[in-house]
């Protein structure tokens, strides 16, 4: 339902409020990866269309979450950009004051070099920008939490959560050495282990431990399913991990054995934070 | 980011503005770049500074900046004041189009000319 025209003006101090849970959400969320180097540094390594890529898939995540968690009851394609576009200033604005004040912005850089710096960083601060908004509050409206299309349980929804939380905790480890360095490492059988773990706290998060907001998901044609619902978690984790080690450029030059293995050990934070994403993201229990 | 039925106000239009302006600029940024091509091998340029002289020791400012099209990774820069008196400085990366800056002791006094090479670097 799209607002009248006589719908009244939503008051300053309100959105101040908003803003500010958005810019602490932020910190939170993305501190850990504005103080980490190898972003930094991918900010002038990756070639332009992957950051094209990275911008359109993020802001595609922003959109989805925004539609279905956002706080506004209109869904319209509109609010929904509105909404998004507002994460990504406050994201944006956020990345390049921190990273000016860290010094990692000076004089000497380019603009290319402060761009891709800005993107890569900032994107992810609009994320967490965006999950603040919306989960940081007192939880005031949460009556109306039933009527917000966040509770209409679509199978495409718990997959753009799951997304979004691999996005949210995997990234804070994607882009360091030490995935790789694990991935060469560990024997195969303990990278099988790694698969089984991952797989079973997925499905302990989601269905066995009663974990906030796993309510939610009971009756669920698909997703309310533990054994499709798991795997469909873990999927999504793998295909984070995937897209995030392709975009920090891990992939490059690798061979098979080496981005599976890569992406097992990604997929293992990443499935922990799909597992959380799906239920913390997507609204609290009816 | 107003709740249901009220209208965003002029803060919340002027901040999706802006969003909506970084999107556009990084956009049209790397599309340029993307068809401009950044295809150029590294071109490292090293200028010295004035050196400084410090116990015994001569301290040379270097600038190393990248005209070429790529990063360079780990670049080595040596600086020698004749065939005895050498000393290198590394960046662990120098973007196109980028300059970083370091220092380089020498043994003071110096009795030749100051000359810098890049010794070797990486391309990712």
């Amino acid at each position: 339902m799209a607002p009248s025209n006589a719908a009244p003006v939503r008051p300053l101090d309100e959105t101040l409020k908003e803003y500010g849970r958005g810019l602490a959400g932020g910190l939170l969320f993305s501190l850990p990866l504005l103080y980490t180097m190898e972003i930094w540094w991918q900010g002038h390594l990756a070639p332009p269309a992957r950051l094209l890529l990275y911008v359109a898939g993020m802001f595609g995540l922003l959109m989805a979450y925004t539609h279905v968690a956002g706080l506004r009851k209109d869904r319209s394609l509109a609010e929904n950009v509105h909404e998004a576009l507002e994460s990504v200033a406050l994201g944006l604005v956020v990345a390049a004051a921190v990273l000016k004040v860290t010094g990692q912005l000076p004089p000497t850089a380019s603009a290319s070099d402060v761009v891709g710096k800005l993107v890569m960083e900032g994107m992810v601060t609009a994320i967490g920008v965006a999950i603040g908004t919306t989960q940081l509050g007192t939880g005031g409206d949460q009556d109306d939490a039933d009527d917000k299309p966040a509770n209409r349980r679509g199978s495409l929804y718990e997959v753009a959560f799951a997304l979004l939380g691999a996005v949210l905790i995997a990234s804070n480890v994607a882009p360091t050495e030490e995935i790789l360095v694990i991935a060469v490492e560990a024997p195969t059988i303990s990278l099988l282990i790694l698969v089984a773990v991952s797989l079973a706290l997925t499905l302990a998060i989601v269905y066995y431990i009663d974990f906030r907001g796993s309510g939610r998901l009971e009756g669920h044609v698909l997703t309310g399913s533990p054994l499709f619902g798991g795997s469909i978690t873990y999927a999504a984790a793998l295909v984070a991990s995937a897209a995030m080690l392709w975009m920090f450029g891990r992939f490059d030059e690798a061979g098979w054995s080496e981005v599976v293995r890569q992406t097992v050990v990604l997929g293992f934070p990443a499935a922990i934070g799909a597992a959380a994403g799906r239920l913390l993201l997507g609204g609290q229990q009816p | 980011m107003s709740p249901e039925n009220q209208k965003p106000n002029g803060l919340e239009w002027a901040i999706a503005g802006l969003g909506a302006l970084l999107i556009l600029v990084v956009f049209a940024f790397l599309v340029t770049d993307l068809v401009g091509g950044a295809s150029e091998p590294v071109r490292l340029r090293v200028t010295l500074g004035a050196p400084m002289s410090r116990d015994g020791q001569a301290f040379v400012p270097v600038r190393v900046t990248n005209e070429g099209g790529q990063t360079a990774e780990d670049a080595m820069i040596e600086v020698c004041a004749g065939a005895s008196n050498c000393a290198e400085v590394s960046f662990a990366y120098v973007p196109r189009g980028s300059a970083r800056d370091g220092v380089v002791g020498l043994q003071a006094p110096l009795d030749s000319t100051l000359q810098a090479r890049v010794e070797s670097y990486r391309t990712p």
